[in-house]
């Protein structure tokens, strides 16, 4: 993956605590993680080790116990939860294990599906362009009027990268974007995200137990005992 | 342009889920068709009823009631000449028919005598000719009489009608009629009860023969209450008050006395202040005695007694002082300061009683000068007879003590009295519930008759004698508008079947939002808001419920079709079999429509409210909360199953300290089967240890469904529990020969047409009227009663004023049940003795009715007031004090006898009967015939107790069976839902029925695992809806309930077992869906 360093901080995420209370420790512990723009990250680590909590916690779906948390400058802890979905809606796009796409809608409605937050960027036209170009970037223009079920499952996960790109998110958060794909389409997908990486110069942060969809990232961490260790220099 | 929209991402999602919004969709359209339905039956009923008003009173608006004082012709004439007002009158008459093509069968029949105006009021195609009568189709039906058959009437001569008793007439007029016709418009009546009346018209030269001339109704069509008011005051003379004016005899020159009698006889105390008001005026007392006898000591002859002679009074004589005509002197053989006997009738409870007082002479007056007939008592019978021997008074006299010398004085002077006593003494005597005194007598300077003439008129008005005028319409109107409430009650009855779509609703809503959790979660995570979700939500689910709705507003008008027809065919007891038209009307339906759009909105909102996360956290979040409150359930189970063990314990303490009453054991199944709700519920979360047996398998299955389970166990037992408590708990009567029971031991009650003239249940009266013996002996009470419109539940309007009954003290001792009574009243008879304590303007009467009449009927509670409007005309006020149990009283306010006769002295009318012992007489056919035969000529209507109870109890049990049919359809309903969540559950775990496969469990096992959670939830919820309902009725369980309730209980588990097997095993077949 091609480095395109910045200075500018997306993420800063400053010891932060989160413990589940049917849990005997603490998920995460006292973290700390600074993620800059235009960089790839990699979070791996054993299963219910709090990567995905991790995960959810900088893409403001949940809150730290303890800890000072940072995104695109503002402190996420004083933000409204209004405040908080305007900047999920805008800022972040978020990948997930399953496509999640809506089968009562078509592709391109589907990647259209974030203008439904009402107070957006574009306008209708501006919005159906993008998804458009998206659908081209991603290589599934000719599937923008077909329903998810009648896609392979690259396809639908290819259509869900679309839709979190729709508002040019600075920080696209993954949560094993390839678990559900067999290896060809694995590959394809995280040759996709680089391509993204290099284009639009977005932050991309990939939680991921495969190991070669890690190594394409810029940076790498392992999550274990609710903190994070680096498997090569960052400055925070 | 491909744009995604708000509204397209709906109807997409709308589009995609129609299957299980189609679910949704008719949960809501029944709820909707129930509710609207429920309303349009109440305006279906109310709209027949308020059409039968105008049926019954044609156009007329305005009443003038009469009946306490009826009033001439002339007076209603008068009313109808006046340019604003269109009036007419009638005359009303309770009659006896009989007729001799269908077996001399006698029925009851209201005859109103009409004139040709009655035309204004109501439209006639005929009009009855001398010795016609035009019948009420509902008439025709009882009788079976048709167009030019002939009948005899019987009903109490008119003079019989009149307050003019010194004792009660037997006498009977008997008329033969021709029926010219047979209209609906002849079912007239203004007592608010739906049952078409029994009625005739005669013209009114033949009701003449039936009310003397006299008219009892005034029925106004066009005119202000304002105007009829002025009208009737301003037309209302001394005659129509029965008033007279007769000159005394003159014993002064310049001064002419005149005196005013009444053809009442006796003129109430209101009058007195006539006596103060008006000049020169004072108080006469005019009586009949039976004789006038010298005391013992005083005798010279020792038959000497002056029979039958007339009394006045004198204001120059003391109290005991006694001044004699010259002439009862010589009969005698007495002079002044000796004693003399009066003997004479009083008047106690419409009955004579004899009594006598001792006076001493102070006076002899030269009869020729003193004997004055004008101060005679008009008596009908004898006022106006040439002879003694003509005399034919209501009261028993033997002509036989009548001399000559009395026939001759009768002659010479008439009814001239023979004796004056003193005001005070004559009151003392002979005041009675009719009236204080007798006239009033005037001393005026000659030639100014006319002017007292005008000044008494002045004084007097219509209200003194008890004439009312009423808005009929309105009132009939209201007592319709205030009567059943169908609407609410069908509603009510209808609750199964309105909760079970309802619940419906919310379960498909909850369901959708979990099912559809990844959607919205996916939303979430791309920003939209929470509230734009759950508007989202909200829209397309509201959607789907307006359509419902809309659906179900359509469909109501059958709905309620059907019901009607239900109540006009299946359940006559409830309606009276009255035949209602659907009747829609806009704005119902747009209520049933709004309403139970809001009320499924409201269902939904709370099903998406309690479904999605309670924060706005991420969907990892919603499931560790769920961790979380499992845990805290968990913890706090031990205080849990104590709370639950107190709540579930709590009915036997109170079914220690209270009564073993119905009404308490409902509420101790209801609490038991909550109880077990709640521990199975609990049972199924419970830790299992290992799941290496096949029974841990399962009860690991039911803790990690434990949710649904519970609402299998719920559903099922509380629907079962519910049908079965009721049915269990439909009313009966209780041992009719019990004291205690509704019929208070009493085999038969008799209700006359005629009221009685005399007390059927006093051997001395029997004796005294030379009546054939009676066969009920001493078990039997005639009751009088007052009024009309009887506040039970074969009466669909609302009656403000019911009928009152007297209750003679000690009577009904130990007889009937009590359920409660107010404050510091006592739980029994003696209640209606207990003065009211309360301080009140007016007098304020102790009473008692059935409890459900005080509730339902009445819409009262114990301590309440009703008020009443007594003879003439004054107010007081009855209020409940003590509530008896179901009993053949239902409809009636009870007052004590007395009371009842001081107020309404002239209108009540004995004609209530409870007579023979039910434990010993009511299997003697031959005593019912007796009775039959002894009350012939009064037209007596004749009820086993039982039977008359068990009509009351019917429209209970009707309510209770819609109610279980409602219900029934309710659960069916619910089954329904059941089965679907099953089928969906089944669908749900076809991979777990794959793995088992591949794991190499056989179908049948398979099966069983799947479907043991579902059976043992809906199995054990059956078992216990039977054990509940036992609860609730323990002490009055059926000989064949337990034989029954297992038949029915092992029918409903194997249905139940049957159809949860079947399609367990249908869904336990690996399909290539579902492999591993």
């Amino acid at each position: 993956m091609t480095s395109a360093h910045s200075c500018e901080p997306i993420a800063e995420l400053d010891g932060i605590s989160k413990t589940y209370r049917f849990e005997d420790g603490a998920v995460l512990s006292d973290l700390s993680l600074c993620i800059m723009s235009g960089q790839t990250v990699a979070i791996t680590g054993p299963s219910g080790s709090g990567k995905t909590t991790l995960l959810n916690i900088i893409g403001t779906l949940d809150l730290p116990d303890n800890g000072a948390i940072k995104l695109f400058g503002s402190d996420i802890l004083t933000l409204s939860e209004i405040d908080r979905a305007r900047l999920r809606n805008q800022e972040i796009g978020f990948v997930f294990q399953s496509h999640r796409l809506l089968p009562q809608c078509t592709v391109l409605e589907n990647i259209l599906l974030p203008t439904l937050a009402g107070s957006i960027p574009l306008s209708a036209s501006e919005a159906e362009n993008r998804a458009r170009d998206l659908l081209e970037q991603t290589g599934i223009a000719e599937l923008a009027d077909r329903y998810p079920d009648t896609l392979s499952g690259g396809q639908r996960q290819r259509a869900a990268i679309a839709r979190a790109l729709l508002f040019h998110p600075k920080l696209l958060l993954c949560d094993e974007p390839t678990g559900a794909l067999d290896h060809e389409n694995a590959t394809r997908l995280a040759e996709l995200l680089q391509s993204i990486q290099i284009h639009q110069k977005t932050a991309i942060v990939i939680v991921t137990h495969s190991q070669e969809l890690a190594e394409t990232c810029q940076i790498q961490y392992s999550l274990k005992d609710g903190k994070l260790y680096s498997t090569e220099e960052c400055t925070p | 342009m491909s744009k995604i929209t708000h509204w397209r991402y709906i109807l997409q999602t709308l589009r995609h889920h129609r299957l299980r919004h189609l679910g949704l969709a008719i949960s809501v359209a029944v709820c909707t068709a129930v509710i609207t339905g429920g309303l349009l039956i109440g305006d279906s009923l109310r709209f027949t009823l308020q059409q039968q008003i105008n049926n019954r009173i044609g156009n007329s608006s305005i009443l003038i009631d009469c009946t306490t004082h009826p009033v001439s012709r002339e007076l209603s004439t008068a009313i109808n000449g006046d340019a604003s007002i269109t009036a007419t009158g009638l005359s009303k008459t309770q009659a006896v028919l009989s007729f001799e093509s269908n077996q001399g069968i006698t029925t009851q029949a209201v005859v109103w005598g009409i004139n040709p105006s009655f035309t204004s009021v109501k439209p006639l195609s005929v009009f009855p000719d001398q010795n016609e009568a035009i019948l009420s189709p509902s008439l025709a039906d009882a009788t079976g009489l048709r167009r030019d058959d002939e009948f005899s009437l019987r009903a109490l001569k008119p003079d019989a009608h009149s307050k003019t008793q010194l004792g009660s007439s037997r006498k009977f007029i008997t008329l033969r009629l021709r029926v010219r016709d047979i209209l609906p418009a002849s079912e007239l009546s203004f007592t608010p009860m739906q049952t078409a009346p029994q009625s005739l018209f005669v013209n009114a030269d033949t009701a003449e023969k039936l009310s003397g001339g006299k008219i009892d109704f005034i029925l106004v069509s066009q005119g202000t209450r304002a105007d009829v008011a002025s009208a009737l005051r301003e037309n209302f003379s001394l005659a129509d008050a029965g008033l007279s004016l007769a000159d005394c005899k003159q014993t002064q020159t310049e001064v002419a006395t005149k005196i005013l009698t009444s053809s009442d006889l006796f003129l109430p105390d209101p009058f007195l202040k006539l006596t103060k008001t008006l000049p020169n005026a004072q108080p006469v007392f005019s009586y009949f005695i039976n004789s006038i006898e010298p005391s013992e000591q005083d005798t010279r002859s020792s038959s000497a007694s002056t029979p039958y002679s007339f009394i006045s009074t004198l204001n120059l004589l003391k109290s005991g002082e006694i001044a004699l005509l010259q002439w009862v002197a010589d009969d005698l053989h007495v002079t002044a300061g000796d004693r003399v006997r009066l003997t004479y009738y009083v008047l106690q409870k419409q009955s004579l009683i004899e009594q006598s007082r001792m006076f001493r002479i102070v006076r002899i007056l030269p009869t020729e000068e003193n004997a004055d007939p004008a101060l005679t008592l008009p008596l009908p019978g004898m006022s106006g007879a040439n002879s003694c021997n003509d005399w034919d008074p209501d009261f028993p006299i033997d002509l036989a003590r009548i001399r000559k010398k009395d026939e001759a004085y009768w002659n010479d002077y008439r009814g001239s009295p023979k004796a004056f006593v003193s005001f005070a003494d004559a009151q003392d005597m002979w005041r009675n519930d009719y009236g204080g005194f007798t006239g009033i007598r005037f001393d005026i300077p000659n030639g100014s008759n006319k002017t007292l003439r005008q000044e008494i008129t002045q004084s007097i008005s219509p209200d003194m004698f008890g004439i009312s005028i009423s808005n009929i319409r309105q009132d009939l109107l209201h007592a319709v508008e205030h009567g059943v409430d169908f609407s609410g009650l069908f509603i009510g009855l209808s609750m199964f079947l309105l909760l079970s779509p309802l619940a419906m609703a919310a379960m498909l809503c909850a369901l959708s939002v979990l099912a559809r959790s990844d959607e919205l979660n996916m939303l979430h995570a791309l920003g939209i808001e929470k509230r734009i979700r759950f508007r989202l939500l909200l829209i397309e689910h509201g959607i789907v419920v307006t359509c419902g709705a809309a659906l179900g507003a359509l469909l109501a008008p059958a709905w309620t079709a059907a019901i009607l027809y239900g109540l006009q065919s299946v359940w006559t007891d409830v309606t009276g079999a009255v035949s209602a038209d659907l009747h829609l009307t806009p704005s119902t339906l747009l209520i049933g429509f709004f309403s139970s759009l809001l009320i499924g909105l409201v269902c939904i909102g709370l099903a998406f409210y309690y479904s999605t996360p309670a924060s706005d956290q991420s969907h990892r979040q919603f499931h560790v909360e769920h961790k979380i409150h499992t845990m805290r359930l968990s913890r706090f189970r031990i205080v849990l199953y104590s709370l639950c063990a107190l709540f579930g314990l709590s009915p036997f303490p109170v079914l220690y300290f209270f009564s073993l009453s119905a009404g308490v054991l409902f509420i101790c199944g209801t609490l038991i089967l909550a109880y077990v709700i709640i521990i199975f519920y609990l049972s199924c979360t419970r830790k299992r240890k290992t799941a290496r047996k096949t029974i841990g398998f399962i009860q690991k299955t039911m803790r990690h469904r434990a949710g649904i389970c519970t609402l299998l166990f719920a559903a099922i037992a509380s629907g079962l529990y519910v049908v079965l408590a009721v049915s269990l708990n439909t009313p009966t009567v209780q041992n009719p020969t019990d004291y205690s029971s509704g019929t208070g031991g009493f085999a038969y009650l008799a209700k006359t047409t005629l009221p009685l003239s005399f007390n059927p249940a006093d051997p001395l009266e029997i004796k005294k009227y030379h009546l054939p013996p009676y066969p009920w002996k001493e078990n039997a009470i005639a009751f009088f009663t007052t009024g009309s419109g009887q506040a039970n539940c074969l009466n669909l309007n609302r009656v403000t004023t019911p009928q009152l009954l007297g209750i003679p003290k000690d009577a009904l001792k130990h007889r009937f049940s009590f359920s409660s009574s107010f404050k510091d009243y006592p739980a029994n008879w003696s209640a209606l003795e207990f003065p009211d304590t309360h301080e009140t303007d007016q007098e304020t009467i102790p009473a008692i009715a059935d409890a459900n009449v005080i509730e339902w009927g009445l819409g009262k509670k114990l301590g309440d007031t009703i008020e009443y409007t007594g003879e003439p005309g004054h107010r007081f006020s009855i209020r409940l004090v003590a509530a008896l149990n179901a009993s053949v009283f239902q409809g009636m306010i009870l007052i004590d006898e007395a009371t009842l006769l001081r107020h309404f002295p002239t209108s009540a009318r004995r004609d209530f009967i409870l007579a023979a012992n039910h434990a010993t007489d009511t299997n003697a056919s031959s005593i019912r015939q007796n009775i039959a035969e002894a009350l012939k000529p009064w037209g007596p209507q004749i009820t086993d107790t039982s039977d008359y109870l068990n009509t009351f109890l019917n429209v209970e049990k009707t309510y209770l069976s819609i109610f279980l049919l409602l219900g029934t359809l309710g659960l069916l309903l619910a089954t329904g839902t059941i089965a679907g969540i099953c089928i969906r559950e089944f669908s749900l775990r076809q991979n777990e029925s794959a793995l088992l496969h591949a794991l190499g469990f056989s179908r049948l096992r398979r099966t069983l695992l799947l479907a043991c959670p579902y059976l043992i939830s809906t199995c054990s919820g059956c078992i216990w809806a039977v054990g509940c309902s036992l609860i609730t009725a323990i002490y009055r369980l059926p000989e064949d309930f337990l034989p029954t309730s297992a038949a029915i209980t092992t029918a409903i588990v194997l249905i139940f077992a049957i159809a949860i097997l079947f399609t367990a095993y249908f869904f336990s077949k690996p399909s290539p869906k579902h492999t591993l």
